[in-house]
């Protein structure tokens, strides 16, 4: 479905086979590889490696990555003169909605598919800007805000854009506008006590049915087949409403849970792991959440970071301001880590430059690089097939023009599945954005 | 303390009041002396008697516990007119006069002599630039004596809360060109009195400095156009006492209470360590008369000299407003105003026994004498 | 756990002038030639060697340039930085408001800002003269560079924003008042200086706004204009044509569209803070954000400075450099337009901007690249204001 869409939409050849002869591969996951090539094949990448030339009779040393041949019907992109580096993953973002919470506390049901706007700036920015694949999901400011989705930013509608539907689920346990910490608890429990009552009312009816059942055909002498109570409730009793919820409770969804403040975690945690979901949960963390980085480390889930990395803080008696570096309190406790965008300062709206100011604080290399590719990957369940340069992922590849941290570095092309989805040559938005509205404009067809 | 001797009704005034005796005597200059009787002679201090005994004859009282200090000065304060004492249209009004409001029989007047209290600036608010000229008053005693310097001090104001409204100006940069403006204009030609005086240095200038940047350009205001100076309600002037004390300006701390911030707390001994002279104030009646002593109390938990603080409630605070040939200490020649304490006025268990101010007891603890005319209003509170 | 919330060291306050030897892989004096791995000398304040140490404390990164500059500035300034009640009002000085504490200055210094231009704000057409100061130092008093620096003024719709025109009622607020619209704006500009110039001919004295504005007149004091779209800029050319003024302009949004314009009358530009987000401001005066104003105003040969406004974060003015070097200005003009340049605009290039024997000792010793490193440590006047290895949030990063 999703290729077929793409085919549709994007022009020169769908599927196929392409390689990539890249000057130097930064792939996330494993050893930097000078002149490689990569191999892709209907969108997957199938092997990566170094070029095989004819002729000569390289051995391959062990640890080292294998030689390959350039099949003569591949589709050759030369970026010889470029870094290779994965498509950058956000694993939360509200933007590219046109409003980004209902005011109605309690809303599961809804979803984002209904309120994205494909032709936002904020989609055609993120290709520009290296971000291939994005959570989109309702806002922070609601109890329970509805189900997010994993978007590419690319295509003409929201199910073209859609790389994963069922992107999770979005609570807050700090207080939406009008709540306190207070209200907004007590809103939590009555819903999941509510959900619990409404199932076990589902359960009792259908208890009653099977009864029923067992009675009549014990009249009508025949042998009826007794369900057990864990297979008794299907899809279809349950309240298209409550679906999201059960979904939630039972596994089926992941959940994304913001906590402002490091005194909103605990709550978190407790409600997460009260109703069955803290397996499948990642804390979308405020500046000051930092402080609760044990609780986090020891309950063992992810964690989404605030935009703004830097959590500056008046001391109450002194009035000295103290600095924390919010991903490194996470780097050095090992808890996995994604980073997040926003339009608020030069830097902090790209990926790259938010795991640039990590490595400037402090923080590995490898770490940054990971928090904006295999980690948010991970997060979103998509670890398998995005957030690095493997064989068996999606060909998701952005063509650099310098390192990936590096503040003069370009988004050259971006590929997405294996197409070229993105020329900066071809990008005219750009060139005016960079040139001013009275540069001459470029002639159509030159 | 029911071994006092009950205060007879209608002890002798026309003989007067010839002296006290106590425990201690805590003089203001110098040291404290041990067994000591304080002689009056009318409503002046004759001088000290060391190694004194209690003595048996007319005007003379003894308290053989008690601790004796000069009275307390409350270094600003709006007693009895706090609504009056700022004018809220004009944002300068250096003519104005503190003075044309004081009422004397006011109760807040009262309630200060009985907290040991013996006199008050009573100042203009904080609300105006120039808000106008503080008076420095008794707190007690005959109506004739009260005012002690009607032109003490021209408050002045570089706090935000002088900014606030539709008024001329809104900004830092405004108000101090506002200030300059008000002493250009008071050195010309029929412009404001109270401006020349305070540009020529006769009149020293008391300004609310809150911010570090209020202290800083009030500070350089004063240099600029070389104004003597003090600061109140400055409560980080601590942290650029260095500044301070090369400029000669001295600072009103306080009040202070429980939910005030250690580093404003430790500011009295930050000016005092530097050498700038510091006082203590209420802003009655906003606050009790009592957070006088518990202002120096707190100082002197965050690190202020015991000595510093009770100089800063008496002599020290007269020297700044201007009166040290007045009052403030124990010195004979000085007003006869003083107070009897049942112990050292720092310790918070402490309660005055007896105050007395123009050498007349206006308040002593268990007393009840008939209210004169003129005289305050004076309820009993037993601790 | 609260361990690792670190206080982050006081600055200025430190001991006074040491000797330092600064040594560096690369040396960018700006004024003079690129050094490779050179150290520069520092003495009583002032850079007593380039190209040879001076003993006393060693110094070694990445990187050492000159403090950097910025030229527009509104960090430090307690309360308002405009004067809400009066729109012309030339002899207000911003020194009077400045915060000696203040936080921002703090954040700038430790970000390697060593110089800024504090002007007031925009809301009065002539809103009065700022200041040039240090971020860091002993006290404010030994901050300032110049106590009265520029006069400030404003065209555009940032005057006459929130001013109401008296059409009924009783007019009961300052509000009332002009100016209403851009040429109301003007009209008081031109009026004020109308006003000197009778001032100077009747022969009068002892008004110090008028003194101040006959100063501009003569050339003796600098005028700087906020000036964002393109009309508004040309209107401050054609009013410096009409009353003989020289002018510099920040803002300066759509500067680019007229550069060579700029470049031809020597008309320098603050130019900054670049917009975090390529989209069209919803209320701002400029309908279309360009990324590359700076670029094109360099390319033009406008002298040209950067701001990061009253921006004062960890990106700040730095950060205004990396994204104008992203935007097309080449790294030694990026580097100039927050040193030399700077420096230039403000008059003060004879103290701070380049690293030269003499000058003051406002250093910037970088970890690695200047601007896309992190300051290892920050000298203002001879000062170590700023040591990442006493800085216990670095110091924990590096497992000590």
């Amino acid at each position: 479905m999703i290729p077929l869409l793409l085919g549709l939409l994007a022009a020169g050849p769908s599927a196929g086979k392409v390689a990539v002869r890249a000057g130097r591969i930064v792939p996330v996951v494993g050893p930097e590889i000078r002149d490689g090539v990569i191999l892709i094949e209907d969108g997957r990448i199938t092997a990566v490696g170094r070029e095989k030339k004819e002729g000569t009779e390289e051995e391959r040393r062990p640890g080292e990555p294998p030689f390959l041949e350039v099949p003569w019907d591949a589709t050759a992109i030369d970026a010889s003169e470029q870094t290779v580096f994965p498509g950058m993953v956000e694993a939360h973002s509200f933007r590219g909605l046109d409003r980004p919470n209902e005011n109605v506390p309690v809303t599961p049901f809804v979803t984002v598919l209904d309120a994205i706007d494909p032709v936002s700036f904020y989609f055609e920015d993120a290709l520009r800007d290296g971000i291939t694949t994005i959570l989109v999901i309702p806002g922070n400011n609601c109890v329970i805000g509805g189900q997010g989705r994993v978007l590419k930013p690319y295509g003409r509608t929201a199910e073209a854009m859609t790389v994963k539907p069922e992107g999770g689920m979005k609570l807050s346990v700090s207080p939406k506008s009008g709540f306190t910490r207070l209200s907004q608890m007590a809103e939590l429990r009555k819903t999941f006590a509510d959900l619990r009552e409404y199932r076990e009312r589902v359960l009792e009816r259908k208890r009653d049915e099977r009864e029923e059942e067992k009675t009549k055909a014990e009249r009508e002498g025949r042998k009826s087949e007794a369900k057990a109570d864990a297979d008794l409730v299907r899809e279809d009793d349950l309240d298209a409403r409550k679906r999201p919820l059960v979904d939630l409770v039972e596994g089926r969804m992941a959940a994304f849970v913001w906590c402002e403040r490091a005194m909103d975690v605990a709550h978190a945690i407790e409600v997460a792991r009260e109703n069955g979901f803290l397996a499948r949960t990642t804390l979308v963390l405020g500046p000051e959440a930092w402080k609760a980085a044990d609780e986090i480390k020891a309950c063992g889930r992810p964690v989404v970071l605030d935009a703004d990395l830097v959590h500056l803080e008046e001391d109450a008696l002194t009035g000295e301001e103290k600095r924390a570096f919010v991903p490194r309190v996470f780097h050095e406790r090992g808890i996995p880590f994604a980073l997040q965008t926003q339009a608020s300062t030069l830097g902090s709206r790209f990926l790259w430059y938010q795991a640039a100011a990590c490595v400037r604080n402090g923080v590995p290399r490898e770490a940054a690089l990971r928090a904006i590719t295999i980690t948010p990957a991970e997060i979103l369940g998509l670890g398998a097939r995005l957030g690095s340069i493997e064989p068996g992922k999606d060909a998701n590849l952005l063509l650099l023009t310098g390192d990936p941290l590096d503040a003069q570095t370009w988004v050259d092309r971006v590929i997405l599945e294996g197409e070229v989805v993105y020329e900066r040559s071809k990008d005219e938005r750009l060139r005016r954005l960079l040139e001013g509205k009275d540069a001459p404009r470029e002639e159509k067809g030159k | 303390m029911a071994l006092l001797v009950p205060l007879a009704l209608g002890l002798a005034p026309a003989d007067g009041l010839k002296g006290v005796f106590a425990g201690t005597v805590w003089t203001g200059e110098g040291s404290v002396r041990a067994k000591a009787a304080v002689l009056l002679e009318g409503s002046r201090i004759r001088g000290i008697e060391e190694g004194a005994v209690p003595r048996e004859e007319p005007g003379f009282r003894t308290w053989p516990g008690g601790f004796v200090t000069p009275g307390l000065i409350d270094a600003h304060a709006h007693l009895g007119a706090r609504a009056d004492l700022a004018e809220d249209t004009l944002s300068t009004t250096p003519e104005a006069r503190a003075m044309d409001v004081f009422e004397p029989s006011h109760r807040d007047f009262a309630r200060a002599a009985r907290a040991g209290v013996t006199a008050a600036l009573l100042s203009p608010r904080d609300d105006n630039f120039v808000g106008g000229i503080a008076a420095l008053v008794r707190t007690a005693g005959p109506a004739a004596g009260r005012v002690v310097r009607d032109e003490a001090l021209l408050k002045a104001s570089f706090g935000a809360v002088a900014r606030a409204g539709e008024r001329e100006a809104t900004s830092q940069q405004g108000a101090v060109a506002a200030l300059r403006r008000a002493i250009r204009r008071g050195k010309e030609e029929g412009g404001s009195r109270a401006i020349a005086r305070a540009a020529r240095g006769e009149l020293a200038w008391l300004a609310h400095a809150g911010a570090p940047e209020e202290i800083f350009a009030a500070d350089r205001f004063a240099r600029e156009f070389g104004l003597r100076l003090h600061l109140v309600h400055a409560p980080l002037a601590g942290e650029a006492a260095a500044r301070l004390k090369e400029g000669g300006i001295g600072v009103v701390c306080g009040p202070f209470d429980a939910s005030t911030p250690l580093r404003s707390l430790r500011s009295p001994a930050a000016l005092a360590g530097a050498g700038v002279p510091i006082a203590f104030c209420t802003d009655g009646p906003a606050h009790e008369p009592e957070a006088l002593r518990l202002s120096a109390a707190l100082a002197v938990r965050a690190g202020l000299d015991p000595e510093r603080a009770l100089r800063a409630l008496t002599v020290d605070a007269a020297a700044l407003l201007g009166a040290a040939d007045r009052m403030g200490s124990l010195e004979p020649g000085r007003d006869a105003d003083l107070v009897v304490w049942s112990g050292n006025p720092l310790d918070l268990g402490t309660r005055p026994l007896a105050v007395i101010v123009g050498g007349e007891i206006v308040w002593e603890e268990g007393a009840r004498k008939p209210r004169r005319p003129g005289e305050p209003v004076a309820p009993e509170v037993r601790p | 756990m609260i361990g690792a919330l670190l206080a982050l060291p006081v600055l200025g306050s430190g001991p006074a002038e040491e000797t330092f030897t600064l040594r560096a892989r690369e040396v960018h004096t700006v004024s003079g030639a690129r050094l490779e791995d050179s150290s520069v000398g520092v003495r009583d304040g002032k850079i007593s060697g380039v190209g040879r140490g001076a003993g006393g404390r060693v110094l070694e990164g990445g990187s050492l340039t000159p403090g950097l500059i910025d030229a527009a500035s509104t960090a430090g300034i307690a309360g308002g930085s405009n004067e809400e009640s009066s729109e012309v009002a030339p002899s207000l000085r911003v020194l009077d408001a400045l915060d000696p504490k203040s936080r921002a200055m703090e954040r700038l210094a430790r970000a390697g800002v060593t110089t800024v231009y504090v002007s007031p704000g925009t809301r009065g057409v002539i809103g009065g003269l700022g200041a040039v100061v240090k971020t860091a130092g002993a006290s404010l008093e030994t901050r300032v560079v110049v106590p009265a620096a520029a006069l400030k003024a404003a065209m555009g719709d940032d005057p006459s924003r929130g001013n109401i025109p008296i059409r009924f009622g009783t007019p009961t607020s300052f509000y009332f008042r002009r100016p209403t619209s851009r040429m109301g704006v003007v009209w008081l500009f031109r009026k004020a200086f109308f006003d000197a110039a009778a001032y100077r001919e009747r022969g009068r004295s002892g008004d110090e706004d008028m003194e101040i504005l006959l100063q501009v007149v003569d050339g003796k004091r600098r005028l700087r204009l906020t000036a964002r779209r393109l009309n508004d800029i040309r209107t401050t050319l054609r009013l410096a044509d009409e009353l003989g003024l020289k002018v510099e302009i920040d803002g300066a949004d759509e500067a680019h569209r007229c550069a060579e314009e700029l470049a031809a009358r020597e008309v320098a530009v603050v130019a900054g803070p670049i917009p975090t987000t390529p989209v069209r401001a919803r209320f701002a005066e400029v309908d279309e954000p360009c990324l590359g104003n700076a670029a094109l105003l360099a390319k033009a040969g406008v002298l040209l400075a950067l701001t990061a406004g009253d921006r004062d974060g960890e990106e700040a003015l730095p950060g205004q450099a990396l994204f104008a070097m992203r935007y097309g200005l080449p790294f030694d003009a990026a580097l100039r337009a927050v040193t030399l340049d700077a420096a230039r605009i403000l008059g003060v290039e004879s103290r701070v901007g380049s690293i030269e024997e003499g000058k003051d000792a406002d250093l910037v010793l970088w970890e690695a690249a200047p601007f896309a490193s992190r300051p290892l440590a920050v000298l203002i006047d001879g000062r170590l204001v700023y040591d990442a290895a006493s800085d216990p949030d670095a110091a924990a990063r590096e497992g000590r």
